[in-house]
């Protein structure tokens, strides 16, 4: 579960102590570092304000929008009254969030939420499509042929070129970038049958 | 000794009540946040967040499941989706492209999209300009797979283009479920995940199935092209901004394509010599996809996207050919 025990010896520099502090963090050090780091803490002003910047970045990058309302004056004050008891910050009493993923550039999001939707799809009431009249002389009729058992789409070569020349360039912005795929993912791809 | 106990206590306390205060602070934040700042979190959430699961797309009688998993590096996101019914095919994405791995043909088929430089009209749609031709209301709260979601409603201001309800998840902003609405409140499309997992994914995930070595790899070229110099003028409903205009190869032969987007939906025009295009009795509708074509000269125009049919049809009747 570990990916590695840090071992005693002290901080030294910016990075190795902010290694170590997510280390604490995770509780993935050992008893004589855990007391180190303390003393550290409570001794140094700077590696206070970095141990409370660590536990907020954990928060904001669980949530993104943690981000937005983030107050370093609350901060500042979680950091004053820290300061003055730093053993309440046992690592024990802290949720574990793997917060050493997060400072690594890459790492995907630790705390995993794991959940199961149940998802109740109502049958929807329009299942075929409106047949629609055009009068335009030169136009084509548009209209839907729905019989069971195959998707629309696949039914329809003529449209499903279009669908995948249109996927590829249509950005949705607010949905999910995959949504044209989900919507025609049975479409024949444009080169494919060339 | 003594001292030094209820000092520690006090400090408990005060840790306590920050995390009480903090957490109030952040329910209230989601409070308050405007639809449009909402639908802006939507936005960020589905790029940044890392998260798996399968997604059921459902329209009409339809059901489709895939497989998603999806991963933020800190720049780009990767995504890998694999539709789980019909014909094998993978679709692996990194930042703007996609690679399409079909390994019946085996075969890899590249779309890239082309970027700003070459298209400097591309804008990011904002939630401003969406709410010029929509109107978005917070409708309240659902939970839906046991998270606590926001739901939207996004009403179009014209019946030219559909309406939408969103699911949003308010602790992370992913959009869990959404609708796509017609006229009458309809439902022509909906997406939903079940089994999702927000955070942790293993980048194996992001792996293809097959090992692509010695497929054939296929690239789309797009030329950008000035649909002006090219002797026609398109107009697409109000709202809806010229995304891409290119030349590019379609089944029978080159053809132009012009992307238009309002931000939720687009659609595209495709111009083709008559003979190329060929003749067509019918092109079906599929829920929100609605699509029409017609002969202007000796050319074939065909308009298709996620918009009413009356829509797509005005499209290809104002579609006109200008003097050079």
């Amino acid at each position: 579960m570990k990916a590695k025990r840090i071992e005693g010896g002290t901080a030294r520099g910016n990075d190795d102590l902010e290694l170590q502090l997510s280390s604490l963090l995770d509780g993935e050090v050992d008893d004589a570092t855990c007391r180190s780091l303390l003393e550290r803490l409570r001794r140094d002003g700077e590696a206070g304000r970095n141990w409370e910047l660590l536990n907020c970045v954990g928060d904001a990058m669980r949530s993104s929008d943690v981000a937005s309302w983030h107050r370093p004056g609350f901060v500042l004050k979680v950091a004053a009254a820290l300061e003055q008891e730093p053993t309440v910050l046992a690592p024990a009493a802290l949720p574990r969030v793997g917060l050493r993923r997060w400072m690594l550039p890459g790492a995907g999001v630790a705390a995993a939420a794991a959940v199961l939707l149940a998802v109740g799809l109502p049958r929807l009431q329009s299942g075929a499509p409106v047949e629609v009249a055009s009068t335009a002389p030169a136009s084509l009729q548009v209209r839907a042929a729905a019989p069971a058992g195959q998707p629309e789409i696949e039914r329809s070569p003529v449209l499903e070129r279009y669908l995948a020349a249109h996927r590829e360039l249509a950005d949705p912005t607010v949905m999910p970038f995959s949504t044209p795929y989900v919507r025609t993912s049975g479409a024949i791809l444009t080169q494919e049958s060339r | 000794m003594r001292g030094a106990m209820s000092l520690r206590w006090l400090g408990a306390v005060a840790v306590l009540f920050a995390c009480v205060s903090w957490a109030q602070d952040r329910a209230a934040e989601a409070d308050a946040r405007t639809p449009e700042q909402w639908l802006q979190l939507v936005q960020q959430s589905a790029r940044r967040l890392d998260y798996s699961g399968t997604l059921i797309y459902q329209r009409g009688t339809e059901t489709r499941m895939s497989k998603i998993v999806h991963v933020f590096d800190g720049k780009v996101a990767h995504e890998r989706l694999q539709p789980l019914d019909g014909r094998q095919r993978e679709f692996i994405r990194r930042a703007d492209e996609v690679k399409c791995l079909v390994p019946d043909a085996k075969r890899v088929i590249v779309e890239r999209k082309a970027r700003p430089e070459s298209f400097p009209a591309l804008a990011s749609a904002s939630a401003d300009e969406l709410l010029r031709s929509y109107s978005v209301k917070n409708v309240g709260r659902e939970r839906v797979g046991g998270f606590d979601c926001q739901v939207l409603e996004i009403q179009p201001k014209q019946n030219d283009r559909f309406g939408y309800r969103l699911w949003v998840d308010r602790a992370s902003g992913l959009l869990l479920r959404s609708q796509t609405l017609g006229e009458r409140g309809e439902v022509l499309e909906q997406m939903a995940f079940s089994d999702l997992r927000i955070g942790s994914v293993d980048r194996e995930q992001l792996k293809p199935s097959w090992s692509t070595e010695g497929w054939q790899v296929d690239e789309t070229a797009y030329k950008p092209v000035d649909l002006r110099e090219q002797g026609w003028r398109l107009v697409p409903p109000a709202g809806f901004k010229p995304m891409y205009a290119v030349r590019r190869p379609m089944k029978d032969g080159p053809a132009l394509q012009a992307v238009f987007s309002d931000g939720l939906a687009s659609l595209s025009v495709f111009i083709e010599p008559a003979a190329a295009a060929g003749s067509r009795d019918s092109l079906p509708s599929a829920g929100p996809i609605n699509a029409f074509a017609r002969q202007v000269g000796d050319a074939t125009v065909t308009v298709v996207g996620e918009v009413p049919f009356s829509t797509a049809r005005s499209v290809a009747q104002a579609a006109e050919r200008i003097g050079r």
